[in-house]
């Protein structure tokens, strides 16, 4: 490691390095040119031996800590004596009294938000090799709310496991999983989880253990946090297991709240969908998946994209790239679900669509327009029109339900519309809808759907309704839509 | 880590510093791991114990961690 001094030497002649030419000192110069961490930063500390190292200290404390000179002036001096890193223990200690963290703080570990200088402390107390406490989160944070931020972070007791971890070799772990109480499978799997041995069946076990136990919540976050993709091959070989109890899967599913941890694993790896594709296909938490992977589908809404901006905001880009495969996934199911029984379910499986993007996956929930306004059912609206794989699964069963009297006829017609659907039944029910409107207020009008694809009758029909309204600036999507503008050739780009 | 990352900043890895990447390499959570790692490039950091866990990453659970640690030793050809 390089002194201080050295190294503000060989700042001082760096100048004069550069014109020193010859082969010999290329290899030299090379090096001087990697990045040095110190070279970086401003040190305004180059008149430091102006004054001894005890009036820097007394200039740090008359500034009341925030002298950046005075600071960098005692590291410069490089006294290590007791009373200077007495000093700089204290003034550790003193800012975090003085200025307790904030969120952006912790985050960031900015100095200058949190208006004191802790960092360089921190950092030249480290550099001279002194132990002392980094970070005293606990002192100021809940533990069970920021457990994680609250960990002292650069101290060698950084990363602790959930549970004290068991002594023994990874074969006796292995036995006690098999054949170990309750207490002793759980400690033995995240043992071994820990120990990266086995993880698949660690992992396993461990899911296991919960279904025994009831949910355990900082463990299961340590598990999905340390395994990561490893925890989401092992649910989704669980899940996928047909030798696995429905009852498992169901817990894991619905009660533990896995769903939202396997979500983070999709981040990086593809495992679950298929796996609650296989699931919706059959069986009793058919319903389940499907509300899952409905779910999933619409994690880019404009809801979700709100809910989750402040929070995470890179989530939404991340949902962003797996939509498409999702998507994939849903379309297969809605294919073979319908094949199964095309009239019953096509009635069925087109309600539940409908429900299910209006209410996040209730499907016994309203419809879109009895529960949203127009702006945030056009944001529902959008993976639907944006999923031509759901549609075409869905579009011939949709077709089937525009008979269907209320709000889901409606919302049938709306979604074929959206697709470009033009047919004659969606024609024929597009004029018994305009046809039947009776007032033309904003709402009424937001119900007019976008028909891509005009003939004589739907065209008179909706010019009746565009001749009746005084709104008329509220029908310019479907103007657009049906290519009724002066340039014919314009297409809706807004709804 | 990330304050790890913010102190190399400023100084040099020192024991300490060593030690606490070692052992995010070995405990932390999958992110920990990869940002250790990342941290070990960024800064061109080589000790022997560095190298031999940049190795042991090679088989680690995590698909992400894995990769990273491939990608290192073959930029690095440890």
């Amino acid at each position: 490691m390089r002194s201080p001094r050295r190294l503000l030497s060989s700042l001082l002649v760096a100048g004069a390095c550069t014109f020193v030419a010859g082969a010999s000192v290329a290899g030299a110069l090379q090096e001087e040119q990697r990045p040095d961490p110190f070279d970086e930063l401003p040190l305004p500390a180059l008149q430091y031996r102006s004054r001894p190292v005890g009036e820097w200290i007394e200039l740090y404390r008359e500034s009341e800590g925030t002298s950046r000179e005075a600071l960098w002036s005692v590291f410069y001096w490089d006294d290590r004596s007791p009373e200077v890193i007495e000093f700089l223990r204290e003034e550790l200690k003193r800012s975090w009294d003085v200025y307790p963290p904030r969120h952006q703080d912790i985050v960031g570990w900015n100095t200058s938000t949190a208006g004191t200088l802790r960092r360089e402390v921190d950092a030249i107390l480290d550099h001279w090799g002194v132990e002392h406490e980094c970070l005293g989160m606990k002192k100021y944070w809940d533990p069970s709310m920021y457990s994680y931020l609250s960990e002292p972070r650069r101290t060698v007791d950084a990363f602790p496991p959930p549970v004290p971890l068991l002594e023994g070799s990874n074969e006796e772990l292995l036995e006690l999983l098999r054949s170990g109480n309750e207490d002793e499978r759980g400690r033995a799997a995240l043992t071994l989880i820990a120990r990266q041995h086995e993880v698949g069946v660690a992992v396993r076990a461990h899911l296991h253990h919960l279904y025994a136990t009831g949910p355990a919540r900082d463990e299961s976050r340590w598990v999905w946090r340390f395994a990561r993709s490893a925890a989401e091959h092992a649910l989704a070989e669980l899940l996928a297991d047909p030798a696995e109890s429905v009852a498992v899967k169901a817990f894991l599913l619905d009660e533990v709240g896995l769903r939202s941890l396997a979500w983070q694993g999709i981040q990086d790896e593809h495992a679950l969908p298929p796996v609650l594709a296989e699931l919706a296909l059959e069986g009793p938490l058919a319903e389940s998946a499907r509300r899952e992977l409905f779910a999933l589908c619409r994690v880019e809404t404009g809801r979700y994209t709100l809910a989750t901006f402040d929070v995470k905001s890179t989530r939404v880009g991340v949902f962003s790239m797996e939509r498409p495969f999702v998507e994939e996934q849903l379309a297969r199911v809605v294919r073979a679900y319908l094949e199964a029984d095309p009239r019953e379910r096509g009635v069925r499986l087109t309600e539940g669509i409908l429900r299910c993007f209006a209410t996040g996956g209730d499907s016994v929930g309203p419809t879109l327009a009895d529960r949203y306004d127009a702006q945030r059912q056009y944001e529902i609206r959008q993976p639907v029109r944006k999923s031509e794989l759901v549609l075409a699964a869905a579009r011939p069963w949709l077709i089937e339900t525009l008979d269907r009297p209320g709000p889901v006829g409606r919302e049938a017609l709306r979604l074929l519309c959206l697709a470009g659907e033009h047919g004659p039944e969606v024609r024929a029910a597009y004029r018994r809808a305009l046809d039947g409107m009776e007032r033309f207020d904003e709402e009424t009008l937001d119900a007019v759907p976008c028909l891509g694809q005009h003939d004589a009758e739907t065209l008179a029909s909706f010019t009746r309704v565009f001749e009746r309204t005084e709104r008329k600036n509220l029908l310019y999507c479907q103007i657009v839509a049906g290519g009724r503008t002066s340039d014919g050739w314009m297409t809706c780009a807004t709804c | 880590m990330d304050d790890l990352r913010n102190v190399l900043k400023i100084t040099r890895l020192s024991a300490l510093d060593e030690k606490v990447l070692l052992q995010g390499l070995e405990q932390g959570a999958a992110r920990d791991r990869e940002q250790g790692l990342e941290i070990i490039g960024e800064f061109d950091l080589d000790t022997p114990a560095l190298r031999k866990a940049v190795v042991a990453r090679i088989t680690d659970c995590d698909d992400g961690v894995r990769a990273a640690a491939m990608a290192l030793r073959d930029a690095r050809g440890w």
